[in-house]
């Protein structure tokens, strides 16, 4: 598969976008990160609980 | 939903806004250093030429330093009702986001918004770390930013050091008769503009006069039609093909350049050269010379050494409000002659010289200053804004219509004039002082222009005639014959040869051969001229379509594309070249002829080298 540069360019861009989004709410997004895996933890406690 | 930031609430004493400047000037110094680091990385790791200046190590800090200073000012003013900003946090974040802004910049594939994005994000990192630092080291965060001044005072101090030095003549001088030795060239400038070729507009009658005095060569052909490889084959004497410069690599030091020869004779040896991108100190074609200016210190030198002014002078917008396509930076004939004149001045008298000047002001944008901007406008002059120069930065874009282009040429040659005027200015100067006649002037353009004769404008884009056709003639009455003109193609790359030959210099001869042989001498070989493959042009640039070569004789002019199609033009008959003969069986002969003989001017080389 051809990976160009008028694919690579777009795909640094959105990825540097990205990342600067992430260290500017860094905690929010450690936090909203930790609560999704509480959730997910929990969810799947109480399925294999009810089993 | 978690705790709340407890950044919100700064802690610690305030810091006065003397000391938060303080800041901003450290965040520039670090900045600028870490600019050039990484610029002189990519030369040193890629081998790639970044178009950094010679003294960019302390020039760009302090102007990354002046230009963070002046924002925080700025916001220091602008943010008085709200002191909850005013703080060591809030000035951290303003500017470690504007430094890595800088560097970003320098990261080409990125989008701006990107950029900022990212930017913005290391900036409110960084700023909660500085805030955790220095808070409460007021004093500490002062002396570390003193520093950093007191450091990049010394790094300008040890670059104007190293600068003096090197301008120091090596042994002793040469023999007392040994002449003064003096290279013009003409950046873009085409032969076919200029009246000392016949050309209907009087745009060089001080050429003429210099060529009355002197030889003409009528069919002097660049090495290559664009600045980097002709100059570099104009001072090895060698073909552009058999050089390591190119569109991103420097001229390496596999091969002698006459500055060395001149140097190791004894001579004062100096470049001062406009053309700071493809004629500066990193394009290797410094190499040999005692001093070489290309990059001035000054102001405005000072801003575009900033990644973040850069941007912003070099946008159209800001263009745009300036009313002009003109150069921020732009070293005029006039001081291009100053700054030579001044270093004649201060060297020692007895001691010959070897100069090189190189002329800027007919390269696109066209701006020549009052009063021959208007000399040769038919009608309306073109105002300050380029549309070929606008056309040239995005050349996917439709071209200029000809009324626009046809002002586009009065402008061009307008430019031709003012040099000419500032050479004529700088010959009588060197007469004032009883020098003329004891120096060898050679007069000369590195390649031409075109202005749409074949679908394309600009230079380093084809081979036609206009774009490699340029100026050549040689002054030194020992030597040179009076009144000569010389109808034979020459090749620029013999300048090197005829430069040592005429001053005298002893050791074994320079590639190439002298041009001031006896006039008329027989030189029945075509002369070759080459150009590389440049990617992402339009395919109708010939030059995208791979490697290109062509030979120029008394009468044809024979072109080979990168696909391998190949055209001949009937010089005499046809000199606008339109009228490609290739096809015609009755030139057959003509084409086999020079197909046959590109190997031998190239080497193995003669089969292009294609993007596909």
């Amino acid at each position: 598969m051809y990976i160009g540069p008028e694919t690579l360019m777009p795909l640094a861009s959105v990825l540097a976008a990205i990342t600067g989004v992430l260290m500017l709410f860094w905690r929010r997004t450690v936090e909203v990160f930790r609560m999704t895996v509480q959730f997910v933890s929990r969810a799947f406690g109480r399925l294999f609980s009810r089993s | 939903m978690g705790e709340r930031n407890p950044q919100r609430a700064p802690t610690g004493p305030a810091w006065r806004a003397p000391s938060l400047i303080l800041v901003a000037i450290a965040a520039g110094l670090l900045a600028g250093l870490a600019e050039s680091a990484f610029l002189a990385a990519q030369r040193g790791i890629a081998g790639r030429m970044v178009f950094m200046g010679r003294h960019a190590w302390w020039m760009t800090p302090i102007a990354e330093a002046l230009l963070f200073a002046g924002v925080t000012a700025l916001f220091l003013a602008l943010s008085r009702p709200w002191p909850r900003v005013r703080t060591l946090r809030g000035v951290a974040f303003l500017n470690t986001g504007l430094a890595a802004l800088a560097l970003l910049l320098l990261v080409p594939p990125l989008h701006m918004l990107a950029r900022v994005a990212l930017a913005v994000g290391v900036g409110w990192q960084a700023s909660r770390l500085v805030d955790a630092l220095f808070r409460k080291r007021e004093r500490v965060a002062r002396r570390i930013a003193w520093g950093l001044a007191a450091g990049t005072a010394a790094i300008a101090l040890v670059s104007a050091g190293i600068t003096g030095i090197r301008d120091r003549p090596v042994g002793p001088a040469p023999a007392g008769d040994a002449p003064d030795v003096l290279l013009l060239i003409l950046d873009t400038v085409r032969a076919r503009s200029l009246s000392l070729y016949g050309y209907g507009r009087p745009t060089t009658p001080r050429l003429e006069a210099l060529g009355r005095d002197g030889v003409v060569y009528e069919r002097a052909i660049a090495p290559a039609p664009w600045t980097l490889p002709s100059h570099a084959a104009m001072f090895t004497g060698r073909p552009a093909h058999e050089l390591s410069a190119s569109w991103r690599r420097p001229l390496d030091d596999a091969h002698e350049t006459v500055a060395e020869r001149f140097t190791r004779a004894g001579y004062r040896t100096a470049g001062f050269v406009a053309n700071m991108g493809y004629a500066g100190w990193e394009t290797g074609l410094d190499r040999g010379f005692q001093r070489y200016e290309d990059h001035p210190i000054s102001l405005r030198q000072l801003v575009v050494e900033s990644s973040l002014a850069r941007r912003i002078v070099g946008s159209t917008r800001f263009r745009d409000l300036r009313g002009t396509d003109e150069n921020f930076v732009r070293k005029s004939a006039a001081r291009v002659n100053e700054r030579f004149l001044g270093w004649l001045d201060r060297g020692d008298e007895e001691r010959p010289y070897f100069a090189f000047l190189n002329y800027y002001d007919a390269h696109a944008p066209y701006e020549p200053p009052e009063p021959y901007r208007t000399r040769f406008a038919r009608g309306e002059p073109r105002g300050a804004v380029s549309a070929l120069h606008r056309w040239n930065e995005n050349p996917f874009a439709p071209p200029p219509d000809s009324a626009a282009i046809a002002r586009e040429l009065d402008a061009y040659e307008a430019a031709i004039a003012y040099v000419d005027a500032e050479i004529g200015r700088l010959v009588e100067e060197l007469e004032r002082r009883g020098r003329l006649d004891r120096t060898v002037i050679v007069v000369a353009s590195d390649h031409g222009e075109e202005f749409g004769e074949h679908g394309v404008y600009d230079h380093g884009n084809s081979l036609y005639f206009d774009g490699v056709h340029v100026p050549l003639l040689v002054r030194y009455p020992p030597r040179v014959p009076a009144g000569t003109r010389v109808e034979t193609p020459v090749s620029l790359r013999h300048v090197a040869a005829t430069l040592a030959d005429l001053a005298g210099l002893e050791g074994p001869p320079l590639p190439g051969r002298s041009l001031a042989g006896p006039p008329g001498s027989p030189d029945g070989a075509p002369v070759l001229t080459e150009v590389s493959f440049a990617p992402r042009l339009p395919d109708w640039f010939p030059v995208s379509r791979g490697d290109m070569a062509s030979l120029i004789d008394e009468r044809w002019q024979y072109i080979r594309n990168g696909d391998g199609a190949e055209e001949l033009y009937d010089l005499d008959e046809d000199p606008g070249e339109r009228r490609d003969l290739a096809a015609d069986p009755a030139r057959g002969a003509d084409i086999a002829r020079y197909r046959g003989g590109l190997p031998a001017h190239r080497g193995d080389r003669t089969a292009a080298r294609s993007p596909r």
